[in-house]
């Protein structure tokens, strides 16, 4: 029982501490886990990589799992919802407060800043993991090891822009094709 | 209380059901692959062009406004639609449906998953996908540029915040912080000066 209080409360301050989604988590999480000794750092690597594999942000799947692990499939649902509650509470707040400035004209003049701010963000990112994801090919096979990945993601990326095909399924004859270039 | 982030640019179809809502985020959930971002894609197929609940400006501005939120990006985007589009119901609705399909998937995986780790054509599919989630997001963010025209100083800033991201490791917080800052600043300027021209 009180450890269900404990994974509530871990990952409700997971939740609720975080801003920024995705690798400003990380840390957050390993050190969480790692206090109450719920993951060990080479598990922890591990989920990050199946995470990668599986649907679901890390943190949603990390709560699921721990959860799971430390108090079977209660620990796992009150786990993944903990991590959920703070956006909740916030999003219900934030829309309460913001409803007063739905029509203030320095809304519109802020969101059309924010648009090529997001692109900006979302190209960095894409960056980011082109530089890991060539980097590790690269230290694997040198040059020659580049070519498939460099191969996958630039028709991903044309599919994507080209806008017909469903992202989905451009992702997933991405991972085929590069599952299949590898075999070759 | 239906719209309480109604400043947002409205979808023109009509409300949708809890049923349906929830359908729609759970499809995205299952196949999101590779965090936040890679959702913005996903939902613009399924809740801008399959179900016309939003525009795609209506849906980037959710997307940016879900950064500065706490907690999981893809719970936010879809708390913020949900909320959007029903209210508080639609938020539960929504975010219930995003997490449904990864929360069964780990649940199943969690019996197996250290085995399934160590096979080796499991290692090769995610050594496939990474560089398909590297295009998609690539993919993802000339769509965004090429939608807002190609004005020199949007371009500007696109390439500013992704350059400052890289180089310093900088938390996507600030740049979205100072865009509002930036935003303000130019209200507030606008205000004390006389309109040179109408506001369209």
């Amino acid at each position: 029982m009180i450890v269900l209080f404990e994974l509530a409360y871990a990952f409700a301050k997971i939740g609720l501490l975080t801003l920024g989604g995705g690798m400003v988590m990380l840390p957050l999480i390993r050190r969480e886990m790692l206090a109450h000794a719920w993951l060990s750092e080479v598990q922890f690597i591990e989920i990050l990589g199946l995470s990668e594999a599986t649907p679901g942000p890390l943190a949603m799947n990390c709560a699921t799992l721990v959860g799971w692990r430390v108090a079977g499939w209660p620990g796992a649902v009150i786990a993944t919802l903990s991590l959920a509650f703070p956006s909740f509470v916030c999003v219900m707040l934030f829309g309460m407060v913001w409803r007063r400035f739905q029509h203030h004209p320095g809304m519109s003049r802020i969101l059309a800043l924010l648009r090529p701010v997001m692109a900006g963000l979302i190209a960095a990112v894409a960056l980011r993991l082109c530089r890991v994801v060539l980097g590790m090919e690269f230290e694997a096979g040198g040059w020659p090891q580049l070519v498939h990945p460099l191969l996958v993601a630039v028709a991903v990326a044309a599919v994507v822009v080209h806008g017909r095909v469903s992202p989905v399924l451009a992702l997933l004859g991405g991972a085929l094709a590069g599952a299949g270039l590898s075999l070759l | 209380m239906r719209d309480p982030v109604g400043h947002l640019p409205t979808g023109e179809g009509p409300s949708p059901r809890l049923a349906a809502l929830f359908a729609s985020f759970a499809r995205v959930g299952g196949v999101l692959f590779g965090g936040g971002y890679a959702m913005l894609p996903l939902l613009e197929r399924e809740v801008v062009g399959r179900r016309r609940w939003l525009t795609p400006a209506a849906m980037t501005d959710l997307f940016a406004l879900a950064q500065v939120i706490p907690g999981v990006i893809a719970v936010n985007v879809a708390l913020l639609a949900g909320q959007r589009l029903r209210g508080w119901r639609g938020a539960v609705a929504a975010v219930l449906g995003v997490i449904t399909a990864p929360f069964v998937v780990m649940l199943l995986l969690a019996g197996v998953y250290d085995a399934l780790l160590r096979h080796a054509w499991m290692a090769r599919v995610v050594a496939g996908l990474r560089p398909a989630v590297a295009g998609l997001l690539l993919g993802t963010a000339i769509r965004l540029v090429l939608r807002n025209g190609c004005r020199a100083g949007l371009w500007a800033i696109c390439v500013g915040v992704a350059g400052l991201t890289l180089l310093l490791d900088l938390n996507p917080v600030w740049p979205i912080l100072a865009a509002v800052a930036a935003g303000l600043a130019g209200q507030w300027i606008g205000a004390r000066r006389p309109r040179r021209e109408a506001a369209p």
